[in-house]
């Protein structure tokens, strides 16, 4: 029980006593009992602080949104967005534009494959929120295998990307779902390679057990385990298919790569589900390397932790507006003759330093 | 005598396991059998949870989901296939 859901289980005692009273008001004296019983007071604190921590994760993405397009505006000359106070209201417009939009089955698609894509992808990005931990008092769920299960929960896009793609049943959305799924497939040998060094050192693949590892050390793990950082930044930016490792998208080459044929809010759900994958995988980097939620106690953790979210996802906006598309050779090369070897040394002297007893 | 949530669950599961498994003999198109086949490893791995063995389920879900399924719809897909509806559209 932590502090959000202490203070959860405060509101549904007296929600379902506010229930309770009104049964009892019409002599139901059994049922008004049964809402009162702690069972049901337990199922719906978990169920509000499940609704809690999804509309945290939610508001956040969206903001990352708005970020991406002002800080894009401003590397490219221009302001970004206007609409609202400093334009934080455009995102809401186009949610609310994709939400009233006609629903538009392609003919020949394969309806229930097509139908379910978008539900999965949007299905594993909600659950990532759910198991990543704000601070101890911000959190879910406390599991043991917290970072393996994200991870895996990360390696089920690919399989929903394909899906979508062979249901389409168009060249086009075939073929950058084949190409999603290679990238995603090879980088994730990397991305995990450069985890274990920071499970070596921190002993433990719970999330809240690595920060606390950072704190006992005084010391961030990005300063022993800098190429590590380095090699997850790279594959996380593949895994996310964001800019410079965007070929499933190319828009120049397929028309929008595997989610051409998608339209109205399914592609709303699917361009959401990507940023709160970028969200979840730059939540799991700060925790990993910057000490998560960490810091000076004069403003609260969790302020803390979405600052350092805010300013890694600021540094990959930049490598965006800065780096261009690379080729099939090149993300090849890149990830299994550069990142792997250095994934590998990283795990080395992580090593070393376990063995030096250094942390 | 109170009712056992834990075996109805279980049983839920283990039965959506056992249609799938079925599914992906009985199914006729290619790419909906791997779908079938990747619920498949997905309730195995619901079993494995129910048997207290939450890192086993884990790396089930990881490997078999994540990359063995992924790599049989890949071989699929690299395979000739006619567009539905598309005539003599070929790739």
């Amino acid at each position: 029980m932590n502090g959000l859901f202490l203070f959860l289980q405060g509101i549904s005692v007296w929600l379902m006593g506010i229930v309770g009273w009104i049964f009892d008001f019409i002599t139901l004296h059994g049922i008004a009992d049964w809402f009162r019983s702690p069972g049901v007071v337990l199922f719906v604190t978990t169920f509000l602080a499940a609704l809690v921590v999804f509309i945290v994760g939610f508001l956040i993405s969206i903001t990352f949104i708005w970020e991406e397009r002002k800080i894009l505006g401003r590397l490219m000359d221009r302001r970004g967005t206007q609409v609202g106070v400093l334009g934080l209201f455009q995102n809401f417009a186009d949610g609310l534009k994709a939400f009233i939009k006609e629903i538009i089955i392609p003919e020949e698609v394969d309806v229930w494959l097509y139908n379910v894509a978008p539900v999965i992808l949007i299905g594993i990005s909600a659950l990532m929120i759910g198991l990543i931990p704000l601070s101890p008092d911000f959190a879910l769920a406390n599991l043991n295998g917290g970072l393996l299960l994200i991870f895996a929960i990360f390696s089920i896009a690919p399989f929903a990307i394909l899906i979508g793609g062979w249901a389409s049943n168009n060249k086009y959305t075939v073929m950058g779902g084949m190409r999603a799924a290679a990238q995603l497939i090879s980088y994730e040998v990397p991305l995990l390679l450069s985890l274990v060094g920071v499970v070596v050192l921190a002993g433990s693949f719970n999330l809240m057990d690595i920060v606390q590892a950072q704190q006992h050390a005084g010391i961030w793990f990005i300063i022993p385990q800098f190429l590590g950082c380095l090699v997850f930044m790279v594959a996380a930016i593949a895994e996310v298919e964001r800019i410079p490792f965007d070929l499933p998208e190319a828009e120049a080459e397929l028309v929008e790569g595997w989610q051409t044929e998608y339209g109205g809010m399914r592609f709303g759900l699917i361009m959401l589900s990507e940023y709160i994958r970028g969200y979840a995988a730059s939540m799991v980097a700060v925790i990993l390397f910057l000490g998560g939620w960490d810091g000076p106690s004069f403003i609260w953790p969790e302020i803390w932790f979405i600052i350092k979210v805010f300013i890694l996802f600021a540094i990959w906006i930049w490598v965006r507006g800065a780096l261009m598309r690379v080729t099939t050779k090149q993300i090849l090369g890149l990830g299994w003759k550069r990142l792997m070897p250095l994934a590998l040394v990283n795990l080395a002297i992580a090593i070393a330093i376990k063995m030096a007893g250094w942390i | 005598m109170p009712l056992d949530w834990v075996l109805i669950i279980f049983l839920v599961f283990a039965g959506f396991t056992i249609v799938s498994a079925l599914m992906v003999v009985f199914s006729k198109e290619i790419v909906r059998n791997v779908v079938w086949l990747a619920m498949t490893f997905i309730g195995v791995a619901i079993t494995f949870l129910f048997l207290n063995a939450e890192y086993l389920a884990i790396i089930q879900i990881l490997v078999y989901v994540g990359a063995v399924s992924v790599l049989i719809l890949f071989g699929i897909m690299l395979t000739k296939r006619r567009l539905s509806g598309g005539g003599k559209c070929e790739y």
